[in-house]
């Protein structure tokens, strides 16, 4: 069989996963790779971040890197498909392809019944070209793209932009033109429009404006088909709608905001431009309150624990000390998780003299209507009294929720388990899976999950080469 | 008691007697009202959410974390589950769904086994067959009694009508018998009311005090003085007659709504019934027992304030019953959505009892046979007597006492402890204060 011949691996999600996952394949392998990505961008949640913990680098950094390795890599070998989403994964039959030669009882002139699929997946071994499945015959639906790659990010065309959208990669904390991009590292680095707010032929302003004839508004969808060899699933995840806390009165409070929202005030970048203002007054927030576990560890949200928020909050806590002196931080925990050499983390941030330890959840939130402040009620379990916390401002350590693509998956099995998340028990479908889709995680550890499944899906095409 | 030996293995901790952990605690418990405490993971927000709960001693995660340790000792002497009214909040917001309402019901369970030195209610708690038994057997009693003294067929018991023309009349068979000529009133008091009243007051009072033992005498941090107990006694007849605790379930601090928004909105539906149901109780409990006579009569047209008292019980126990069962039936508020034994036990026989009374009054007021009356009296004994001897000190009923109580002695020892700490120097409050910032 040639390489000519050869699939590609589809990786679903263009995150820092799947991103991993595309390079560890590619640097490691003559594979091509197709990366579906639902945003304008690729960079997922990581571009969002202010730092990552534990060195406290700005995101950008670990993803230009990244970005780097991926324009150095073979023209054509990485494919990224913005702004899509997978309509439909359906099995390629091994008699129709014809690509491969049946070698075995169970492919000779059978039409592959899903039973035999069923038998397929539960023999536990990657076979030797019989045992495994053919390949996925993938479609795939691109929103239209108005701006092509003539667009030199200049930004005339926002400037003549009569409508606005709700910006939500700062989680609609500001507002920004219909015609926009998204953030500064932005890749395709191009401008997009909002479908949903744009006025299309009555306005039409932008088309004028653009001076290097990058805007088509008549640019239509497109559905199209694919075919791989294996899949990456890299879906990721969704902050937890905390919304649904209701004794914790996000929604209900201005000052009561997430951890990923926390993020984007922080950031250079973001809706207050790296000055942590609370959302209510523009004051700066100095004594602000972390609650962790919002939504997580709790059987009536999320039952499991997320795994970053501890860390994360410790993370925010610094670098809110460090941005203003005068500041004070309070987390409310339940237990603080920081495994293995994070725990260097956590006295790091424990060692400062105004960051304060409450053992003991917070089991409301009220505010006082005068001030915007807020009282937090919990117990101390360490002296077991009960007590009333003032605020600025509050950080719900909102859990991670994995993202779950619909796709129309037919007979073709993805091994979810009661939370969502993807484990890899397809291994002889050719179906794996990194980053937070596979287990909540930071994104070290989903870098190292994305090596995990690129040397996975290597092997699976060996194994089936046979 | 036979567990005494079991207990001896139990584990000690740091050394003090008062910390011993029992290993049988878990079980004791479950066996009374199984829930899942032993999930918890000690996060706190049961006791923040608690509307009812003090800020210095909030309650119910360290009883959380005492029955799942096994901390015997800790657990007698705390009067908290009393306090606790079980609005349900803590179980609706507990993330690990370990339902400290429950655990908390349970424990007023099981605190009512330990002041009962008998170990009759432990039995009763336990096994549904006992408590069926237990009834039955005073229902026999009362059967024995009442033949000894009636007879099992309606005929005159009365000293004051003359015999002959009794006789002569039952054989004519046209002329109906009072009631107080078959079964008396003073004899139903001396034979029944009186002896029954005197050995539940013995036993209730006999566990009272085992209960002050183990919550206020062997509390060796507060020393109450004399004079508190008379100055708090108030606090036992306010809240025994109001239930105030009751409607504090529906206090939160993020809405302050005004009583009679609250009371429009019908959150204090639950509260009020109670309040009916136990004063109904009360007050037919006291007019049968003392004023057997105003009651028992065949005058149709009574005193006015008997009129008043009967029927004001009458529909209170009625009403409360039915709407009691309702919520346990329906099951969508937190503190209905379990029910042991015992308190359907306790529901279906005071509905059962006021039914049988209502009736009992009807027929007579109404000049039934004579043979109704007689049949359905005895009923009516046979199932309020088995209720009052079973439930009184043994079982669901005792928190009719054992809660105003509680929240007295819990007054005293925060008052007591409030004294001792003003008689305390400056000095030590501002070492106690400087501890309080370390904890936090």
């Amino acid at each position: 069989m040639s390489k000519l011949n050869e699939r590609p691996v589809l990786i679903i999600g263009g995150g820092f996963s799947g991103i991993s996952a595309a390079l560890e394949i590619t640097e490691a392998s003559s594979k091509s790779v197709i990366v579906v990505e639902k945003n304008p961008y690729i960079g997922g949640r990581v571009l969002q971040m202010y730092k990552y913990f534990p060195k406290l680098c700005p995101s950008f950094c670990g993803f230009e890197i990244n970005l780097r390795r991926i324009k150095s890599a073979d023209e054509g070998r990485i494919k990224f498909y913005v702004s899509s989403e997978i309509e439909e994964i359906t099995e390629i039959q091994k008699n129709s392809g014809g690509r491969e030669i049946g070698n075995s009882a169970v492919s000779a002139g059978n039409t592959v019944s899903s039973a035999a699929v069923d038998v397929n997946v539960n023999s536990n071994n990657y076979g030797n070209g019989s045992g495994c499945v053919n390949g996925y015959k993938v479609k795939i639906r691109q929103k239209p793209q108005y701006i092509n790659d003539n667009c030199t990010i200049c930004g005339e065309c926002a400037k003549v932009c009569p409508e606005n959208r709700l910006n939500d990669f700062n989680y609609s904390m500001d507002t920004q033109k219909a015609i926009y991009i998204t953030n500064i590292s932005a890749y395709p680095s191009k401008y997009n429009v909002d479908a949903e707010v744009c006025k299309f032929d009555s306005c039409k302003k932008c088309e004028s404006a653009c001076g290097y004839n990058a805007i088509n508004l008549n640019a239509k969808e497109e559905i199209f088909d694919i075919e791989a060899e294996s899949i990456v699933v890299a879906s990721g995840w969704k902050p937890y709608d905390a919304g649904k806390i209701t004794n914790l009165g996000f929604g209900k409070y201005k000052n009561v905001i997430t951890n990923v929202m926390m993020e984007r005030l922080a950031a250079d970048n973001g809706p207050t431009g790296g000055k942590i203002l609370r959302p209510s007054d523009g004051k700066e927030a100095k004594n602000v309150a972390f609650v962790q576990c919002a939504g997580s560890r709790n059987e009536n949200h999320l039952p499991y624990c997320s795994a970053i928020c501890c860390l994360a909050s410790l993370k925010q806590s610094i670098y809110l000390r460090e941005k203003n002196p005068e500041s004070s931080s309070t987390i409310f925990y339940i237990d603080i998780r920081t495994p293995g050499r994070y725990e260097k983390f956590y006295n790091r941030a424990s060692s400062d003299e105004k960051t304060k330890f409450i053992k003991g959840i917070v089991a409301n939130i009220f505010e006082d209507e005068i001030s915007g402040d807020l009282f937090l009620e919990a117990e101390d379990i360490l002296s077991g009294k009960k007590i009333k916390f003032r605020a600025d401002m509050v950080v719900l350590a909102a859990g991670m929720v994995p993202n779950r693509p619909s796709i129309k998956t037919g007979n073709v099995k993805f091994g979810y388990d009661a939370n969502g998340f993807l484990f890899n028990q397809n291994e002889n479908s050719g179906i794996f899976s990194a980053g937070v889709a596979k287990n909540p995680a930071d994104v070290y550890s989903s870098v190292q999950a994305s090596t995990g499944a690129a040397l996975s899906v290597l092997q699976f095409s060996a194994n089936k080469r046979g | 008691m036979s567990s005494n030996s079991q207990n001896a293995k139990g584990i000690n901790i740091n050394g003090n007697d008062n910390d011993i952990n029992n290993f049988n605690l878990v079980k004791n418990i479950k066996d009374i009202g199984d829930s899942p405490f032993k999930k918890c993971f000690q996060c706190g927000t049961c006791s923040a959410i608690c509307p009812l709960s003090s800020d210095d001693k909030p309650f119910p995660r360290k009883e959380m974390i005492w029955s799942q340790w096994g901390l015997k000792n800790k657990l007698e002497g705390d009067l908290d589950p009393w306090l606790c009214y079980y609005c349900g909040k803590c179980s609706e917001f507990c993330p690990r769904k370990a339902d400290p309402g429950q655990l908390m019901m349970s424990l007023r369970r099981w605190l009512t086994t330990v002041y009962d030195w008998t170990g009759i209610s432990r039995l009763l708690y336990k096994s549904k067959i006992a408590e069926y038994i237990a009834l039955l057997i005073v229902a026999v009693i009362v059967f024995i009694e009442w033949a000894v003294l009636f007879g099992l067929t309606p005929h005159s018991n009365a000293n004051i009508s003359g015999n002959a023309s009794v006789m002569g009349s039952a054989g004519g068979g046209n002329k109906i018998l009072t009631i107080n000529q078959m079964v008396p009133a003073y004899k139903i008091d001396y034979f029944f009311d009186y002896p029954m009243i005197v050995i539940l007051s013995a036993l209730l009072l006999s566990f009272i005090f085992n209960m002050f033992k183990k919550t206020v005498l062997s509390d060796k941090n507060v020393k109450i003085p004399f004079k508190l107990y008379f100055t708090e006694l108030w606090a036992l007849i306010f809240n025994f007659f109001t239930q105030i605790r009751f409607s504090k379930c529906e206090d939160e601090e993020a809405q302050k709504e005004t009583f009679f928004k609250k009371l429009s909105e019908g959150k204090y539906n639950f509260w009020l019934t109670h309040v009916f149901l136990m004063t109904s109780y009360v007050a037919l409990f006291i007019g049968i027992v003392v004023f057997l006579k105003w009651f028992q009569t065949d005058d149709k047209y009574v005193l006015f304030h008997t009129i008043l008292f009967d029927y004001y019980a009458s529909i209170g126990l009625i009403f409360g019953t039915i709407y009691f069962a309702y919520k346990r039936l329906t099951k969508k508020i937190e503190r209905s959505k379990f029910s042991h034994h015992t308190d359907w036990a306790f529901i279906v026989l005071l509905f059962m009892t006021a039914f049988t009374g209502i009736m009992l009054r009807a027929f007579v007021v109404y000049k039934d046979p004579s043979s109704w009356v007689f049949y359905l009296y005895l009923i009516h004994l046979m199932i309020v007597i088995p209720m009052l001897v079973i439930e009184v000190p043994f079982s669901k009923w005792s928190h009719l006492a054992y809660r105003p109580i509680a929240i007295y002695f819990a007054a005293l020892k925060e008052k007591a402890s409030k004294l001792n700490e003003a008689e305390a120097g400056a000095g030590v409050a501002d070492s106690a204060a400087a501890a309080a910032d370390d904890n936090l």
